[in-house]
């Protein structure tokens, strides 16, 4: 023993280390002596109880302290006194614990109790923990209750089943009807008893026990239940029980099934349209593509869900910049606008217009990309029939413009000389007319070639002063009404690497959209300076100006800014929206302020030419 | 110094002729392109100012055939047109110059001299 402490007889030592209290009393319960752990009980030191009465000390025992000296007395027998409660420390710090008390009974010659023996031992708290075990119990009766779980326990020797009450009510019978494992398989539908046979003949293999499948219930309605359950091996390794829990997912499994037949509805309807639609993963890679993109293409799912495998579809010369869109919004998470040519079954390519939108979660990531084609063939063909119809009347209206301009410079160069102010006159305004003519039916291709994003720009590097004063000088030989006056801001040639053509229609128009809006005034001025990197050109009119609301208008096309009292000014009201695409498209801006009744200054900017 | 102007609009060729004439330069006009190949081969000319876009005969097919004939391959090809695609759709076929109408006979007549040059 590793206990070195040595054993005595001595009583106060046997009272003292033993692990229940100890008290000695006489006959008239009057305390002679205790133990420590007695003591503790009474929570007083052991002078302060020896000689005292037990019912002083423990006064709530006065009252059943005859019935009791009786009971002694008479059966001769110790008398227990079960689970009395005894309080410790003050008030709501106090902690109540239960002990037992068994008094014996020492005998004198008259039979009468001369001493008594009372033993303490502090039990645990039985009953808090009983109270526990039942609310846990509960609990879980509750739980599985209201998930249709139910408990099993099955002795593999004897074939005996224990199970909770829910199991019954599972298969259709009362709560307390046990039922037999026989009984539980005869209610697995004839279907699914293989999936149950290969189930047990699993579970004895490798000790898992797992059943998925439909039974009949006792009233003929078809569940769903789920079972799973453990095998527990004796000292020799052979099986011997099996414990699990079996589950009514009836539930689970008519949600799944108008889930799947919901992805079947979705599906249908997805296929049965007639544009294509298409969902990538967050990375961009395509997974689906409905039926439409199969019967067009007459290509396979293997063929597509490869990588970047729709792009065999797509026409060679497309492929390079629908890459660069389509990466370029995967990795922006921005929605993919792109239009190519799709080949179908017999290798013609059609127009197709590509969108795609990206579905995020809640942080902002992109769960998938759903895309759509459609079919914009008939319309590519109308737009290009458009857009051939309005080269070629185009070219038709400038045909007896060319006759015309043509005769009027040849009569102007070979009677230039004249004397004649009228035929003069006359022939500079045949020619005014027919150029402004010209230039008219000139904006009107150009709109129409902006509406497709092809206006073509021919750039090479020329002197903006040069192009001003030039631009400037035609005008005043057209339009004498006003004084245009050029202020020049800045002391070396300014060049510019743009479209002189275009270059010359932005400022015209801006000369003649101020001479139009300032009837009542004479001054124009154009003035040209640097900023930075950049060429400002402004033209300023002291006309009718703008408000607010035109001159957010005014960049749109077919608006035409009103005077006075609805007087209107004429024009298509394009030019504008063509300056304004012809300076983006050359990395320059316009903007303008004005003031009603004030008149407005138009500037716009142009970026230097880099010299080398 | 002779040219031949070429379009099936006769006012164009007229205007043309009268605008080379007063600048003193010779011009033999066709307005039935159809004719042009004979007219061009009779001629020997050293400019030809062509349309392109024209009733029966496509300037483009016109100059290339010239330009593909040994007998012709060096005469001065000049194609004019109203159409705006023209000039683009005129670049691989090894005329001279461009000339887009409506123009100004002052464009004309230095493109001509340039030519002929």
């Amino acid at each position: 023993m590793n206990d070195t402490k040595p054993l005595s007889m001595d009583p106060d030592y046997l009272m003292g280390d033993v692990p229940f209290g100890v008290c000695l009393l006489d006959g008239d319960f009057e305390i002679l002596d205790a133990n420590e752990k007695w003591l503790e009980i009474t929570s007083a030191a052991k002078s302060e109880i020896v000689g005292k009465k037990l019912s002083e000390v423990f006064p709530e025992i006065k009252k059943n302290l005859s019935s009791f000296l009786a009971e002694i007395a008479g059966r001769k027998k110790p008398f227990h006194c079960h689970e009395f409660p005894i309080s410790f420390g003050k008030d709501a710090l106090a902690v109540v614990r239960n002990y037992n008390f068994i008094y014996y009974p020492v005998f004198n010659s008259k039979d009468e109790p001369e001493h008594f023996c009372s033993i303490a031992i502090e039990i645990p708290d039985m009953v808090g923990l009983k109270d526990q075990l039942t609310k846990s119990e509960e609990r879980l009766r509750l739980a599985t209750e209201s998930n249709n779980i139910s408990t099993w326990d099955l002795d593999l020797n004897s074939s005996q089943i224990y199970h909770s009450a829910a199991l019954s009510k599972i298969f259709g019978y009362k709560e307390e009807y046990l039922i037999t494992q026989l009984e539980m398989r005869n209610h697995v539908i004839q279907e699914d008893k293989p999936l149950l046979d290969a189930a047990l003949v699993n579970a004895f293999n490798n000790g898992i026990y797992r059943f998925d499948g439909r039974i009949k219930d006792a009233k003929g309605v078809i569940k769903w239940i789920s079972s799973r359950g453990k095998i527990f091996f004796d000292e020799s390794r052979k099986p011997s029980r099996m414990v699990g829990v079996l589950q009514d997912i009836s539930e689970r499994k008519n949600l799944e099934k108008e889930i799947e037949d919901r992805e079947i509805r979705y599906k249908f309807l997805a296929d049965a349209m007639p544009q294509f639609i298409w969902i990538g993963n967050s990375e961009g890679k395509l997974n689906y593509f409905n039926q439409s993109v199969y019967d067009f293409s007459g290509k396979t799912e293997e063929d597509f869900l490869s990588d970047f495998g729709w792009l065999q579809i797509v026409h060679p010369d497309d492929r390079a910049k629908n890459i660069e869109f389509w990466t370029n919004s995967v990795k922006n998470k921005s929605t993919f606008t792109f239009e190519h040519r799709f080949q179908n079954k017999n290798g013609d390519f059609k127009w197709m217009l590509s969108r795609a939108v990206p579905d995020f979660d809640d942080d902002g990531n992109v769960k998938h990309w759903v895309g759509t084609s459609t079919d914009i063939d008939e319309i590519k063909k109308q737009e290009y029939q458009k857009n051939d119809f309005i080269k070629m009347a185009n070219h038709e209206l400038k045909t007896p413009i060319t006759t015309i301009k043509g005769y009027v410079q040849l009569l102007k160069k070979m009677r230039g000389n004249s004397d004649d102010q009228f035929l003069n006159n006359s022939l500079n305004t045949i020619e005014n007319q027919v150029n402004k003519l010209n230039n008219l039916i000139g904006d009107l291709l150009d709109i129409s070639r902006m509406e497709d994003g092809n206006l073509p720009l021919v750039r090479r590097p020329f002197s903006l002063i040069k192009l001003v004063t030039e631009t400037i000088e035609d005008i005043k030989a057209s339009e004498d009404t006003h004084e245009i006056k050029f202020i020049l801001s800045c002391d070396e040639d300014v060049e510019v690497n743009a479209d002189k053509e275009r270059i010359t229609q932005v400022l015209n128009n801006l000369l003649t959209n101020a001479i139009k809006y300032s009837p009542n005034s004479k001054i124009i001025n154009v003035e040209l300076g640097l900023d930075n990197n950049q060429v400002i050109v402004s033209v300023e009119d002291f006309g009718i100006g703008m408000n607010q609301e035109e001159l957010l208008r005014i960049f749109e096309r077919f608006y035409r800014v009103s005077g006075e009292d609805e007087a209107t000014f004429p024009g298509f009201g394009i030019g504008l929206f063509i300056v304004n695409d012809i300076l983006t498209r050359h990395n320059g801006h316009i903007w303008v302020e004005s003031e009603k009744q004030k008149g407005s200054k138009f500037y716009f900017s142009l970026p230097l030419n880099k010299k080398n | 110094m002779s040219i031949v102007i070429i379009d099936d609009n006769k006012d164009i060729c007229d205007l043309l002729l009268n605008i080379l004439l007063s600048e003193g330069l010779e011009a033999t006009i066709c307005s039935n392109p159809l004719e042009a190949k004979e007219i061009i081969n009779k001629i020997n000319p050293q400019l030809i100012i062509t349309d392109m876009l024209m009733s029966g005969v496509d300037g483009r097919t016109l100059a290339k055939e010239i330009k593909t004939d040994p007998n012709t391959k060096d005469i001065k090809i000049m194609m004019m047109s109203a159409h705006p695609d023209a000039q683009k759709d005129s670049e691989n076929i090894g005329i001279d110059d461009f000339l887009a109408k409506p123009f100004d006979i002052d464009h004309l007549v230095q493109k001509v001299q340039n030519l002929l040059q």
